[in-house]
């Protein structure tokens, strides 16, 4: 097969960083190409080259065996590159057709002419499965229709070649499929696709042939019907990769919290959950599986002392009948790893050693008579970035200037730091790459180990059963369960989470 | 009888007095929406009673007076885009410097050069402009029709840039540009240039309101005659949710409750005047509670755009 789109000798160099080395792949018409590596192994840099937003150092990149250097997403696009971005680049406030259209020259020369363009993005609505009006505001979709938008603004400018950046980060596992499916039909029309994933799901559903990355260059590529899953997850990392495993045998301690029919509702909204008794022992991790939005964000914050119940009660044995409350949790020995990281857990312009003080200065030592002490902020800071391979250039950089899987390492680093009891842990790996999942997973079961206990809420049914002992199911406003993992099947939870 | 001959004046004269609000609120609206703040409408809009004044005398026209009243707006506002968007300086602190500024140089200006010589020159005013039949009707072309162009000019920018942001494809891209400049720049559209153009239109505007307030409402300049009306342009654009029709509308209001307070005070002598030259902004803190609830800004109003990149 002939390349429709071929890089040669990609290199780019930025201070300090040599992001991209010496890059070559090809993409042939029809053809499903993964790019596939973990956080910070050159991925973005090599998509933002084809897209037309970085200008390589050395290097070339040819469409049908042409040279050519597009120096802006519109040259870009002219060219017949489309991109979907992993954070969409739309409008909310805008119809879906207006998004589509949007800086195009098709949407008209001054005059917008809405009819002119309406059948053409009629027929893309229809061969993508969107179900909504193309007068929708995009803000009313959910993710999986904002992505198929994303899509249809790119072939809407004729793309021949489709990059998309993470695109199952965010969806749902019937969204996946459908977005699979997409990726085939278009192969099938002759689009080349570009897919840049960290997930090895994503390779083996819909992908032909895959380049591995590391460290800014490419360190393999394979046909993936000729391969096994492991030697792509050596060829990933590096090396083997030691999963944490689950120790069993010891013995679960007394109740850290007791939760006695709890119900639970956003201020002034309606009741999202009720009915919740369980208990939280010490030495356990106890897994809330579901589908996002069933009540686990409520009941986490419940449990960090930000929510208060609407009826029932929460105990907590290290209160000893003290009203809980956040700083009195925290202080307890309590640690939250909130789903939100940039609403709840970090302040992005402020350096790291500020955001380790945030949750600290409260503590014994970091304050006296009402007085910052930097010292032991700079010195847990450094112990944290060097315990959990946070990759930053310094302790005073702002902690929105680094990745989200380097924040959040600290973020999760912090919260361990004074979690002596008890760890609330919200989606504590998403978007995190396999090396840091796995790391992460093994602090979790460390904890537990050390005899504190561990509430997390995880929508990745392999997670709950690498890592948790028992495991809830929060659905349709109730929590079902308790119940010992080796109890239950993957199946009956899966079925529970639908039911 | 008087009632009619009363009300009648009152709403000619609203439709006046709301002319000057009416330009400038226009103008901010099309920098809002394309998510820049211009808190410096008052400075501006002093700069361009001043330089209309000055114009309009040196060139012996009011039109002359306009054009060189928006070259020095669009001079301003310039200054504003230059350091909220190639410099990312704060949109508010530009603004209040804008404020300053425009106030010191059309005071100093002014000293310099007409309001030196004792008795000021009389500008040329604008000539009324009757639409032939329409202006002669009873009630209806009193009220509408027996104006200066450019207070039919205010209302007809209102209809066209309602028109310009709805069926354009410049408008569709100014609309996105202020709602989310990331995306407006993944589509390949110039961010920093819809911006500036936005800017210095609404730089122009302001300050063509200012030319209307000296040359022809007032007849003359005197140090800080804008007084406030840059304040109530932005209020008007608030009140009327960032589209021109009904900032439009908010003008109009404002402009009647001026209208009414001055006719009040003749009409109440016996009450101090104070409490009616309140009127306007009584109206305008009004206004903006009731709307304040229900308000949804242009997502990127305010917030430089760093291209990631």
């Amino acid at each position: 097969m002939a390349a429709l789109l071929e890089l040669r000798g990609i290199t780019k160099r930025y201070p300090g960083v040599l992001a991209n080395d010496d890059v070559g792949l090809t993409v042939a018409a029809g053809e499903v190409v993964a790019v596939l590596g973990e956080n910070g192994a050159g991925k973005s840099t090599v998509m933002n080259v084809i897209a037309g937003l970085i200008r390589p150092d050395a290097g070339d990149m040819l469409i049908d065996g042409r040279p050519v250097r597009p120096r802006s997403p519109r040259e870009a696009a002219a060219l017949g590159v489309g991109m979907v971005h992993q954070h969409f680049k739309l409008v909310p406030t805008m119809t879906v057709a207006e998004n589509i259209v949007l800086g195009d020259y098709r949407a008209g020369r001054l005059l917008l002419r809405p009819a002119r363009n309406a059948a053409r993005i009629d027929g893309l609505c229809a061969e993508l499965g969107l179900a909504a009006a193309p007068g929708t505001p995009v803000g009313d979709l959910d993710l999986g229709a904002r992505q198929k938008v994303e899509i249809a603004k790119a072939l809407f400018r004729d793309a021949r070649i489709l990059i998309l950046d993470e695109p199952t980060a965010i969806l749902s596992r019937q969204e996946c499929d459908q977005l699979y499916e997409i990726i085939r039909r278009l192969a099938a029309r002759g689009v080349a696709v570009v897919l840049i994933s960290h997930k090895l799901d994503d390779v083996f559903a819909v992908c032909d042939r895959v380049y591995v990355m590391r460290g800014g260059r490419v360190v393999g590529e394979r046909r993936v019907a000729d391969t096994a899953r492991d030697d792509l997850v050596r060829l990933v990392v590096g090396g083997t990769l030691d999963l944490p495993r689950r120790r069993t045998g010891a013995a679960p301690g007394a109740p850290l919290v007791s939760v006695r029919d709890l119900a639970l509702r956003r201020p002034g909204g309606p009741i999202v959950l009720q009915d919740v008794s369980f208990d939280l022992r010490g030495g356990e991790v106890l897994a809330v599986a579901g589908v996002e939005g069933n009540g686990q964000a409520e009941l986490i914050e419940a449990l960090a002392g930000l929510l208060p119940p609407a009826t029932g009660r929460i105990d907590y044995g290290f209160l000893h009948g003290r009203r809980p409350d956040a700083r009195r949790l925290r202080q307890g020995g309590l640690g939250h790893v909130p789903g939100d990281r940039h609403g709840m857990a970090v302040l992005g312009d402020l350096s790291l050693e500020a955001n380790v003080m945030l949750t600290h200065f409260h503590m014994p030592g970091f304050a006296r008579a009402g007085l910052l002490r930097r010292q032991p902020a700079a010195s847990l800071t450094e112990g944290l970035i060097g315990r959990f391979e946070v990759r930053t250039p310094s302790t005073t950089t702002a902690i929105g200037r680094l990745s989200g899987g380097n924040q959040q390492k600290l973020v999760v680093g912090r919260e361990l730091n004074h979690a002596t009891r008890v760890l609330l842990a919200a989606h504590p790996t998403r978007g995190l790459d396999l090396r840091t999942i796995a790391f992460m997973q093994g602090q979790l079961l460390d904890h537990r180990d050390r005899g504190g206990a561990v509430l997390l809420v995880s929508s990745d049914l392999a997670e709950i059963w690498r890592v948790a002992d028992r495991v809830m199911v929060a659905a349709s406003g109730r929590l079902r369960g308790p119940v010992a993992i080796d109890e239950v099947t993957v199946e009956e939870v899966g079925s529970w989470m639908t039911a | 009888m008087i009632d009619t001959l009363f009300l009648v004046g009152l709403a000619a004269s609203a439709l006046r007095f709301a002319t000057p609000i009416l330009f400038a609120a226009l103008g901010e609206t099309m920098a809002q929406r394309s998510g820049v703040l211009n808190v410096g409408l008052e400075g501006i809009m002093l700069v361009g009673a001043f330089a209309g004044m000055v114009g309009a005398v040196w060139t012996g026209s009011p039109w002359g007076g306009l054009v060189i009243a928006m070259a020095c707006g669009m001079a301003l506002a310039g200054l504003h885009a230059l350091f909220c968007l190639t410099f990312r300086v704060d949109q508010i602190l530009s603004g209040i410097a804008l404020i300053v500024l425009g106030t010191g140089l059309s005071g100093f200006g002014w000293r310099l050069t007409l309001g030196g010589t004792g008795t000021p020159p009389k500008a040329p005013p604008f000539p009324r402009l009757d639409l032939p039949g329409l202006s002669d009707l009873p009630v209806v072309g009193q009220i509408l029709f027996q104006h200066q162009p450019m207070v039919y000019l205010g209302i007809a920018l209102a209809f066209a840039l309602a028109w310009f942001l709805r069926r354009t494809t410049w408008g569709l891209e100014i609309r996105a540009v202020g709602e989310n400049p990331a995306a407006a720049d993944a589509a390949g559209i110039g961010v920093l240039a819809r911006r500036y153009g936005c800017v210095l239109f609404g730089g122009a505007m302001a300050a063509a309101g200012g030319c209307y307030l000296s040359v022809s409402q007032v007849g003359g300049f005197v140090e800080n005659m804008v007084s406030g009306r840059g304040f109530i342009a932005i209020a008007c654009v608030v009140f009327g949710q960032w589209r021109p029709l009904r900032v439009l509308c908010a003008a109009l209001l404002f402009g009647a409750a001026e209208a009414a307070q001055i006719r009040l005070q003749l009409i109440a002598p016996h009450i101090p005047y104070q409490l009616f030259v309140m009127m306007p902004y009584v109206v305008a803190v009004a206004a903006l509670v009731v709307v304040a609830r229900s308000t949804r800004l242009p997502a990127a109003l305010g917030r430089p755009f760093v291209p990631d990149r």
